[in-house]
């Protein structure tokens, strides 16, 4: 299975944001196809689709917006961590806050890192620039075999 | 005779010990200026006479019993009487029915009946009328008029004695009023000049004997026209018709105690005339007349002036002592009224109960007043000492269950002199849930606060024994050593009202704690309420303002051949965005902190300040800063996060406003100089010190003010208007002091404390 080929799941409500986080990521020279769940309603039916999903269509990775319209950010972040196919998938926050309780929060939740959304357009490439080079470079991600049989 | 002649305490046997059971109705004796005859009421038959009956021209005394009533008077005289008798009610005072000239004499004619028996007296008329018959009648309608006018039920009895002074032309007239103790007290006197004068004196109850109180309740008047009479016993000894000694309660003329007269004597008095007060069917008081010069003897129709003045100031005292217990049932019940008002306005109990406007004492008729509540005890007006008074609450804390009393607080505590002095008489309410929250009311020892206005040397002057003890000076050394250590008696009234307050204060407290933890509540939910409000809010403001500053960004990227000066505008949209995100980022800070946890550790403030240097150095290389830390910082205890906020920004603005071509930044620590009485150092000071614009005085208070810049947006940078209000924000959750010193041009420095 090919990583490159599985997608990335952008949990993000601000089409401003995700269409930033879309440029930046192809910046990056990520070709993965960019997923989005923008409202509770369409997360809810993401987590039930993945019940049954193919390997193929496990995300290689979630990035996860906190302030979410119809669901807290945090209840989504434990849902993915207690969900059956998802449940190995990293999650990285990327958020405006970078208030503390938030931070120590989703660590203690299950996040696999914390990201605060800068304002500046050179500062967000460079983030994910890293976060691209961190995932898909450095760290071997879950491949889920088990279900790829 | 019925009973045992040893029980039966009569003039022959009388002393002081046993005088209280005196049976002065069975003295068999009458007073030389009337005769007394004892008749059968259905035969007229003469049962006893009195020895000086030979007075009535009837032949001897003794003669007389045996003989019927229409054979020895005359028909007219006879037919007077028996009429009269026949609309006799019994038991009841003597009723005039006329006067008759017997044995060459004008004499009134009394009867009664009582025990079976008609009593006939017999009186010689008054030789001395106190004013004339025609003034008699003006002088009761002008004192009526006298005595309606007064206001208080003392100024009332001061009218009623002169009132009856003028008609009676008796030396002294008294008002004596009984206690519920049965002792006395001479409440008003009119008394000619050169007598001494008894006003305020105080009798025991043993001065006026029951049996005698028990007499004066049975009439009006009694009047004894010669002190030093010679009684004149009955004969025979013994009522045939009874077989015992004759009843003489009703007979005014009856022999008085020995007592009585031994007592009048001592006080030099020849004659004496006794009214009675009541009130509700009770005996109040009396008021006694006094001739110390000669004897005096009035005539009936002075007497009866006098009786009716007697009966009009018993009624129109009773309604002025109702009245002015009731202006002191209400004046207490409007200072309760003004208690709980204030109880309302105030936070502290004890503020609300020791205001100088409306207090304990005000209406209460006590001399001082402490507060128990919790801790604290607040003293007023005249108390024991602040020591003693803490340890008479602690010994009635028990018994105050929710009111305690006493008049005689010796007894039931254990207390010095001193201090039995000024709490003599103890009112105590709870006020709260502890035993020993409690309003106290303190009453001083009653026989100190009572002047008497004869002299006090006599008491030493006299011999004692039985002459030294039945006079007004040896009464009022009884009374003084019978009422050592009381107070004067509580009230009812004063009861309830202490009980009342008590049971308001009660309330207030648990109203207001409930109140408490109920603005607590809405407090802290409405501190999560803001809390999420902030966060929300924050969240919607930047999400868009990001949008705004990176597509801003792409635009700035991708169009290239965009004008200089809308490019120039497309970096102001980004700049400003940046700075409102300050700002946000700032308030979140701010309403952070002021619920945040201070969690204090161990801080190496070099290690925080080489942080901050690392984080601020492009700003530093840029305006080529010297950073100076003349020696090593300390460590001390405080929350890192806000410690390194409050240096960050200190910091950042010393940078910030400077204009100078060399410009230094110091952080320092200064270690005060130890007390010189505690020996102990006062907390360190830290300081960030700059060269730079400095703070003009009126601005000082001013740059701690949220979102207040003293700056034009461009110059030295835009602020937020928020870093000096976090400083100073962090400072006070640490119990620290922020405070600045400056000149302007010279530049400033911060100084701050972490704990003190």
């Amino acid at each position: 299975m090919l990583l490159k080929s599985r997608p990335i799941l952008a949990v993000e409500d601000s089409d401003q944001d995700f269409d930033v986080l879309e440029m930046c990521l192809k910046t990056a020279g990520v070709l993965n196809p960019v997923q989005r769940c923008a409202s509770g309603e369409e997360i809810r039916n993401y987590f039930e689709r993945m019940e049954r999903a193919a390997a193929s269509e496990i995300p290689v990775f979630v990035f996860l917006d906190l302030n979410l319209p119809g669901i807290r950010g945090a209840d989504v972040l434990a849902r993915l961590k207690r969900h059956k196919t998802l449940n190995p998938v990293p999650v990285v926050v990327l958020t405006t806050s970078s208030q503390v309780r938030d931070v120590d929060l989703s660590y203690s939740l299950g996040a696999a890192g914390f990201l605060t959304k800068p304002l500046d357009l050179d500062k967000f490439e460079k983030m994910i620039q890293h976060v691209a080079d961190y995932w898909f470079s450095c760290v071997k991600l879950p491949e889920n075999a088990e279900r790829a049989r | 005779m019925r009973g045992s002649a040893e029980e039966r305490i009569t003039s022959r046997n009388v002393d002081l010990s046993n005088c209280d059971r005196e049976q002065i109705q069975f003295s068999n004796a009458v007073q030389p200026h009337c005769v007394l005859l004892a008749m059968d009421p259905a035969t007229w038959r003469i049962l006893q006479v009195s020895g000086n009956a030979d007075e009535l021209g009837f032949g001897p005394a003794r003669d007389l019993p045996g003989r019927r009533l229409q054979d020895v008077f005359t028909p007219s005289d006879y037919q007077c009487v028996s009429d009269a008798a026949r609309k006799l009610r019994y038991p009841a005072p003597p009723l005039h029915i006329g006067s008759s000239t017997l044995g060459g004499q004008t004499r009134d004619l009394f009867i009664h009946i009582n025990n079976g028996s008609l009593f006939l007296e017999a009186e010689r008329q008054g030789a001395h009328p106190g004013v004339a018959q025609k003034q008699l009648y003006d002088e009761l309608r002008n004192g009526i008029a006298q005595l309606n006018a007064s206001t208080s039920v003392v100024g009332f009895l001061d009218q009623a004695v002169h009132v009856i002074a003028r008609c009676t032309g008796f030396e002294r007239v008294m008002a004596y009023r009984f206690h519920g103790d049965g002792s006395g007290e001479v409440v008003a006197e009119a008394v000619h000049q050169g007598l001494e004068r008894y006003l305020g004196l105080h009798y025991p109850a043993a001065d006026i004997p029951k049996p005698a109180r028990r007499l004066f309740a049975l009439t009006w008047l009694r009047h004894l026209p010669d002190v030093n009479y010679q009684p004149v016993p009955l004969i025979p000894e013994i009522n045939p018709v009874t077989s015992d000694l004759a009843d003489l309660s009703y007979v005014f003329s009856r022999s008085v105690s020995v007592m009585y007269t031994e007592y009048l004597r001592n006080m030099g008095v020849k004659a004496t005339m006794v009214l009675t007060l009541f009130k509700g069917g009770k005996l109040w008081g009396l008021i006694s007349c006094m001739q110390h010069s000669a004897p005096r003897h009035l005539n009936i129709e002075v007497r009866a002036v006098c009786e009716m003045l007697a009966q009009t100031s018993s009624l129109l005292m009773s309604a002025k002592e109702d009245a002015e217990f009731a202006k002191y049932r209400e004046s207490l019940s409007h200072s309760l009224e003004a208690l709980v008002h204030q109880l309302g306005l105030r936070t502290s109990t004890a503020e609300a109960l020791s205001s100088p406007k409306v207090n304990l004492l005000s209406a209460m008729d006590a001399s001082g007043a402490a507060i128990f509540l919790g801790e604290t005890i607040t003293l007023l007006g005249q108390t024991p000492s602040q020591s003693a008074v803490q340890a008479l609450a602690a010994a009635i804390a028990s018994k105050v269950q929710p009111v305690w009393s006493s008049d005689l607080a010796t007894r039931d505590v254990a207390m010095d002199d001193e201090t039995a002095s000024r709490a003599s008489g103890i009112l105590a309410t709870r006020i709260g849930q502890f035993d020993t929250d409690l309003v106290i009311w303190f009453r001083p020892e009653y026989r100190q606060t009572v002047a008497w206005a004869g002299d006090p040397e006599k008491l030493v002057v006299r011999a004692p024994g039985r002459e030294a003890r039945l006079n007004p000076n040896g009464s009022f050394d009884v009374w003084r050593t019978e009422v050592r250590g009381r107070s004067k008696p509580w009230l009812e009234c004063e009861l309830d009202f202490a009980s009342r307050l008590g049971r308001v204060i009660l309330e207030v407290v648990v109203q207001r704690s409930r109140e408490m933890a109920r603005l607590n509540q809405d407090l802290s939910r409405s501190n999560r309420e803001l809390e999420e409000f902030v966060y929300t809010a924050s969240h919607d403001l930047k999400s868009p303002l990001r949008g705004i500053a990176t597509y801003a960004q792409m635009v700035l990227r991708t169009a290239a051949d965009l004008p200089s000066v809308n490019r120039e505008r497309l970096q102001s949209i980004v700049q400003l965005a940046n700075r409102m995100d300050g700002v946000i980022e700032g308030l979140l800070r701010y309403s952070e902190l002021g619920h945040a946890v201070i969690r204090r550790e161990d801080v190496d403030l070099n290690e925080v300040c080489e942080q901050i240097i690392e984080l601020l150095r492009v700003d530093i290389e840029s305006t080529r800063t010297e950073i100076r830390i003349p020696r090593r910082l300390p460590i001390l205890r405080c929350d890192l996060r806000w410690v390194t906020q409050i240096l960050l920004n200190l910091m950042a603005n010393g940078i910030k406003y400077n204009d100078k071509e060399k410009r230094t930044l110091e952080i320092g620590y200064l270690v005060p100089p130890a007390s010189t009485v505690t020996g102990r150092t006062g907390p360190g000071i830290l300081y960030v010190k700059d060269n730079g614009i400095g703070i003009a005085p009126d601005d000082r208070d001013a740059v701690l003010r949220l979102f207040h810049r003293l700056h034009a947006d461009q110059k030295y940078g835009a602020g937020t208007g928020l870093g000096l209000s976090i400083v100073a924000r962090s400072v006070e959750r640490h119990n620290g002091r922020l405070w600045i010193e400056s000149t302007v041009g010279e530049g400033s420095t911060f100084f701050f404390t972490l704990d003190e």
